[in-house]
């Protein structure tokens, strides 16, 4: 019996001991682990290489790659056309295009409206979102938050059209101001919902909504005892907001900031509608190169543009996840 | 007016002490500003919607309410127009397809997360948060410029392509709208996952002999039908309302696109259907908060 066993063992020892780390045993429990368990994330990670990681590199690729298109002086032998070639070549031509002119103009205005309408949206939505907290009244709390949800989401072609039968040219509002007033929201109020204005007017529709949606849990965090203690040590109301609650919102109201002006910032239904081309963003400027509205040989600028937009992003959405994890810390 | 006040002060008194004992003046002073914080927000939030109806009833030859707007959304589009019905059922279908996807990707993928692999949950969640870094508008230039190789590529994969987006199927969209719901569907599922205890649940049925698929659609789905729920209607608002990449794929039949080539001059057919679809998104919220509600209350009873 003991030798059946001995023997029996005695093969795989051997290969254990010359195979080293890679003995079959060995192999066999990482095999195990990582065929049956890993195997069953396959799908997901094809998915997302296929529908995700591909056209980002893509654009990571193409925004260096410039291609010209030259029509050489050299005939083709035999058909005695022009022979066109296409040379590509690798640099920042792309970019610096990408930076100048319209398209200049349209990073600034997008970084302007976008820092406007971040720092307005998330005051207004604070403010809103306390005085829906300190409410008693439970009904509220619950309907503020549901229609919180609803507009926060609701962006896009139909909120324009909202605001276009509101104050727009015919709007309802603009045509009783008009009759009834005489008063005219383009000429006495120089208000236009194609210009920044007007586009931050439409955008606080969802941004002070998504502002209460994401400050609510924090300000209901903010624990009473907290409150009692500062006043027990002589604290007013200002020394316990500068002191006490001020610091443990910040990080939270800092990364709301950063998440409303990353969500004005990739917004494109909305403006498009708004203003389309007469007043130029980032997002409207990659939708009109990429239907052909380009020079010859500036076919990557989309591709540049799209980077510009990363490289605005990425870092505040990095700090975003970096502040609600220290949020996360006190407020649970 | 002050005695209202007095009234919506007094039931707080019981509950805040320190603030009652600062005397009655302070507490008042901020209700008043909250009402009129929450009375501005309802006028900005309401009134657009008010007015977008009122403009749409509006007769703009004779004055006096006519309802033409919404029976023109209804009537039967002229020859070569997409008409509100073929819109809205290419976005349904659009919906229902990405949902099928979406949550025959992430459902198995996430059990497997939190039963065989919590290792790879960190990697998992930062891909599915890729989409929020990467904004609509980024990704339809990486899929442009994607097309754009696959055509020059010239094999079979290119015919495939060309042949999908040539019918104007709504599979592609429906593709790429999955990436785009993941940030929102990993979270919604992920709660819903640790609120059961999946591993429990599997390993008692697993050794009562059950086969996993058994598992899957028997034992660990019911109790997730919520999240489940939640997940799917998160997809579906994001189709209805996802303009960028369709229109930019220049997809003439999803509901956006559709609603903005709308060919009126008054407009008042396009507020028509934006405040339809609004409430129609609108119903469909409550109706899901209403069912989450009610799950609530019978846990809690």
């Amino acid at each position: 019996m003991a030798d059946t066993l001995s023997t029996e063992l005695d093969p795989r020892d051997e290969t254990a001991d010359r195979g080293g780390a890679g003995s079959p045993r060995l192999r066999r429990g990482l095999a195990r682990r990582f065929n049956l368990d890993w195997l069953g994330l396959v799908p997901f990670f094809a998915y997302v290489l296929i529908f995700f990681l591909v056209p980002i590199g893509f654009i990571l690729y193409n925004a260096f790659i410039k291609k010209t298109t030259s029509a050489s002086t050299v005939r083709n032998p035999v058909t005695q056309q022009f022979v066109h070639t296409t040379t590509t070549s690798f640099g920042g031509a792309n970019i610096s295009a990408s930076l100048q002119g319209i398209y200049r103009t349209s990073l600034i205005n997008t970084l302007k409206l976008s820092a406007i309408v971040a720092i307005i949206g998330a005051v207004l939505g604070i403010l809103l979102a306390y005085a829906v907290v300190n409410s008693r009244s439970e009904l509220l709390k619950q309907i503020v938050t549901s229609a919180s949800a609803v507009t926060a989401n609701f962006g896009g072609i139909p909120l324009a059209f909202l605001f276009i039968a509101t104050v727009g040219n015919a709007g309802v509002v603009t045509s009783f101001l008009n009759d009834h007033f005489g008063f005219s929201l383009a000429g006495d109020l120089h208000f236009q919902l194609a210009t920044i204005t007007g586009i931050a007017l439409v955008y606080m529709y969802f941004l002070v909504p998504l502002m209460v949606l994401v400050m609510t849990p924090a300000l209901e965090g903010l624990k009473p005892q907290w409150a009692e203690a500062a006043e027990n040590l002589g604290a007013n109301r200002w020394h316990y907001w500068r002191y006490v609650a001020g610091p443990v919102l910040l990080p939270n109201f800092l990364g709301s900031v950063l998440l409303l002006f990353c969500s004005s910032f990739s917004a494109y239904a909305t403006a498009n509608a708004l203003a389309g081309q007469s007043f130029p963003l980032v997002p409207t400027q990659i939708a009109s190169v990429l239907s052909g509205n380009v020079l010859s040989g500036q076919e990557n600028l989309g591709a540049a543009l799209a980077l510009d937009m990363i490289v605005v992003v990425l870092p505040l959405t990095v700090i975003y996840q970096l502040l609600q994890r220290r949020t996360s810390r006190w407020l649970s | 007016m002050s005695a209202a006040v007095e009234q919506v002060v007094e039931p707080g008194a019981a509950r805040q002490p320190a603030e009652a004992r600062r005397g009655p003046r302070r507490p008042a002073r901020g209700t008043v500003l909250r009402w009129v914080i929450l009375l501005l927000a309802a006028i900005y939030f309401v009134g657009p919607l008010l007015a977008a109806i009122s403009f749409t009833v509006q007769n703009p030859g004779h004055g006096g309410i006519t309802f033409s707007a919404y029976r023109q959304i209804f009537a039967a589009p002229a020859t070569g127009q997409i008409g509100f019905t073929t819109a809205l059922v290419y976005s349904l279908e659009l919906s229902a397809i990405t949902i099928l996807i979406t949550l025959a990707l992430m459902l198995p993928t996430q059990l497997l997360l939190h039963l065989r692999v919590p290792r790879a949950r960190g990697v998992v969640e930062t891909l599915t948060l890729l989409p929020l870094v990467f904004p609509p508008v980024v990704l339809v230039v990486g899929v442009t410029d994607t097309y754009t190789w696959v055509g020059d590529s010239r094999g079979a994969l290119s015919s495939a392509v060309s042949y999908i987006r040539g019918q104007g199927h709504p599979l592609v969209l429906a593709l790429l709208y999955v990436t785009l719901a993941m940030p929102f569907v990993f979270r919604t599922l992920d709660a819903g996952i640790r609120s059961i205890d999946a591993r429990t649940l599997t390993e008692a049925a697993r050794g009562l002999g059950a086969g996993w698929l058994t598992v899957l659609f028997r034992v660990v789905m019911p109790p997730l039908r919520t999240a489940i729920l939640n997940a799917a209607f998160l997809c579906f608002a994001l189709v209805m309302g996802e303009y960028t990449i369709s229109s930019i794929l220049l997809y003439t039949k999803p509901f956006p696109v559709w609603l903005y080539q709308l060919p009126t001059t008054s407009g008042q057919v396009q507020a028509a259907v934006s405040v339809f679809s609004l409430l129609l998104v609108e119903v469909l919220l409550l109706l899901i908060g209403a069912l989450n509600w009610r799950r609530g209350y019978q846990k809690r009873g």
